[in-house]
């Protein structure tokens, strides 16, 4: 479980927090999504989870993050990166530049703990099955386009096997194809009991894979409950956002004097989605 | 609590673990390329070293048979002599010229004859023809990241060799980012003209906020490392390492020590 409990976090250098004070616990198998507008403060709190903020990026977290129990604070930054993984939205970041291959790449983080050289190599296959990347595996990471960078950043940290998981924009540059790869990578993970915080414009990535949607605006939780009431509610339109095509769609719908059943409907652009 | 993972089933087919890392090592081109790349560094510093500190013709010559048997070994004669020679020949005939001109500073213009400047011409084309052409074998064969994994697995620093690999690729990030903004601005129709020189000029604007620009990269990265656990202290498991040969490993304490023998003759000044 993570549980947040912000006063306000500010980068370092600035003096006004980039959070306002807000409570958050994501439970064992649940996956949160976080939306917003730009500038809403989501990556940050994204970093704030993870507890890359403040242990890496540095600045002041007033407040409190607490992984399964266990307090954070004071924790290097390699042993909070196995308890909570994080990927950032850029995929041409993420990579290391140190690897020759995909393959070494994905490993790169099993390596760095000292595991076991066959435990890293089972890791890794498992990771790159996951993802369908096993065709990549000797590719050189420099010579990747951007949607297959961010399959094998996320590839890297399935490798690190985190209990919990915080993914900024995972999907940006992928394809159906790939969004739909990692959707059932995550759904996965979340089954085995990961905690799960995606943070995403995407708003049909969300619908169906996560129940809960808190909303972001100026560093403060805005809306926090159950996705459809979220993607219903008045002040998401306000805000620019945009809610799944199947609430759309029934919208658009319901102007016109239809009735749709909202539960065939839903199945039937899953099953559109899958085809 | 810790997530039960459960693997191996998602695997279509899983790979020996054998025959994986056979397939991750480089397979070398050449026997240049077989050799340790901590082997071509020492190599191409020393033969940098001789060209530099011996006096006279002797050292680029010897420097030049040692450059050119090894781009020739690594079948890459193209490569190398258009870079050596493009940057060593104006330099080879300013100096013949200006001392033809100008004459020696011992003897003034009516010592300088038409021998002693092509002479000094020649040692100059030599020794910044071998110079480049050492530095750019070496840099086009040795992959860095080859080089980190060899230097790491020999007990050089972990952050050392990391910090080195990303300082150095700054530059061409740097670089290609550039192109893809000057790229940028011609497909909205921005000309400049003037050859090469002006589009040089036309592009140093764009440097500082693009180092800037990757610099914030540099930063996001080395959060995206610290993810991985690339912090942790103590020793890190390596898939594999280049290999090292006993005669590799001979050859470099021996060229170490000849180049110190040649520094320390020059500076008593026994080589003339």
């Amino acid at each position: 479980m993570i549980r947040l409990l912000c006063r306000g976090y500010a980068y370092p250098v600035m003096t006004a927090p980039a959070l306002g004070p807000l409570e958050l616990a994501v439970d064992h198998g649940e996956v949160v999504g976080v939306m917003g507008p730009n500038e809403a403060g989501k990556t940050t709190l994204g970093l704030v989870l993870s507890g890359m903020a403040p242990a890496v990026v540095g600045g002041t977290l007033d407040g409190s993050l607490e992984i399964d129990g266990v307090g954070t604070r004071g924790q290097p930054a390699h042993e909070l990166a196995q308890r909570v993984g994080y990927v950032a939205q850029n995929p041409a970041t993420q990579l290391s530049h140190l690897s020759r291959t995909v393959y070494e790449e994905v490993a790169l983080g099993p390596m760095n703990l000292g595991l076991p050289r066959e435990e890293i190599l089972e890791r890794v296959d498992d990771a790159l099955a996951r993802l369908g990347l096993e065709d990549l595996a000797l590719r050189d990471p420099r010579r990747l386009s951007g949607g297959e960078a961010q399959l094998v950043a996320i590839a890297a940290l399935l490798a690190m096997r985190p209990s919990h998981l915080v993914l900024d924009e995972p999907t940006s540059q992928l394809d159906p194809a790939g969004t739909r790869l990692v959707r059932h990578a995550l759904a996965e993970l979340v089954g085995q009991g990961a905690a799960l915080v995606l943070i995403e414009h995407k708003a049909d990535l969300m619908d169906g894979l996560c129940r809960r949607i808190i909303v972001l605006d100026h560093g403060r939780i805005v809306l926090d409950d159950a996705a459809d009431a979220v993607f219903e509610h008045p002040d998401f339109l306000r805000l620019g956002l945009v809610p799944p095509a199947r609430v759309r769609l029934r919208r658009l719908a319901a102007s016109a004097g239809v009735s749709l059943d909202p539960l065939r409907l839903a199945t039937a652009l899953a099953d559109g989605a899958q085809s | 609590m810790q997530v039960g993972w459960t693997f191996v089933t998602a695997l279509r087919h899983p790979p020996d673990p054998g025959s994986r890392l056979e397939q991750i090592r480089p397979v070398p081109a050449t026997p240049y390329h077989a050799l340790n790349p901590t082997t071509r560094l020492v190599l191409g510093l020393a033969t940098a070293m001789v060209d530099l500190v011996v006096p006279g013709l002797a050292g680029p010559v010897v420097a030049l048979v040692v450059a050119g048997t090894s781009t020739l070994v690594a079948r890459n004669l193209a490569r190398v002599a258009r870079p050596a020679l493009v940057l060593a020949v104006p330099l080879g005939l300013l100096a013949a010229a200006e001392r033809l001109l100008l004459g020696s500073r011992s003897g003034g213009p009516a010592a300088a004859s038409p021998s002693d400047a092509a002479l000094l011409g020649l040692e100059v084309l030599l020794r910044v023809g071998v110079l480049v052409a050492a530095v750019v074998l070496f840099a086009d064969t040795t992959d860095g990241r080859v080089l980190a994994l060899d230097l790491e697995h020999r007990g050089v620093s972990r952050r050392l060799t990391y910090g080195t690999l990303q300082v150095l690729g700054l530059g061409p990030a740097v670089w290609a980012r550039i192109a893809q903004i000057t790229a940028a601005q011609r497909a909205r129709g921005l000309r400049v003209g003037g050859g090469p020189f002006a589009a040089f000029r036309a592009s140093l604007p764009l440097v500082f906020p693009t180092l800037v620009s990757a610099l914030g990269d540099f930063a996001e990265g080395s959060l995206a490392l610290e993810s991985r656990a690339s912090g942790r202290p103590g020793a890190r498991t390596l898939l594999w390492w280049p290999p090292d040969r006993r005669a590799e490993r001979v050859l470099r304490w021996a060229l170490t020590a000849l180049v110190l023998a040649i520094v320390v003759l020059r500076v008593a000044g026994r080589l003339g």
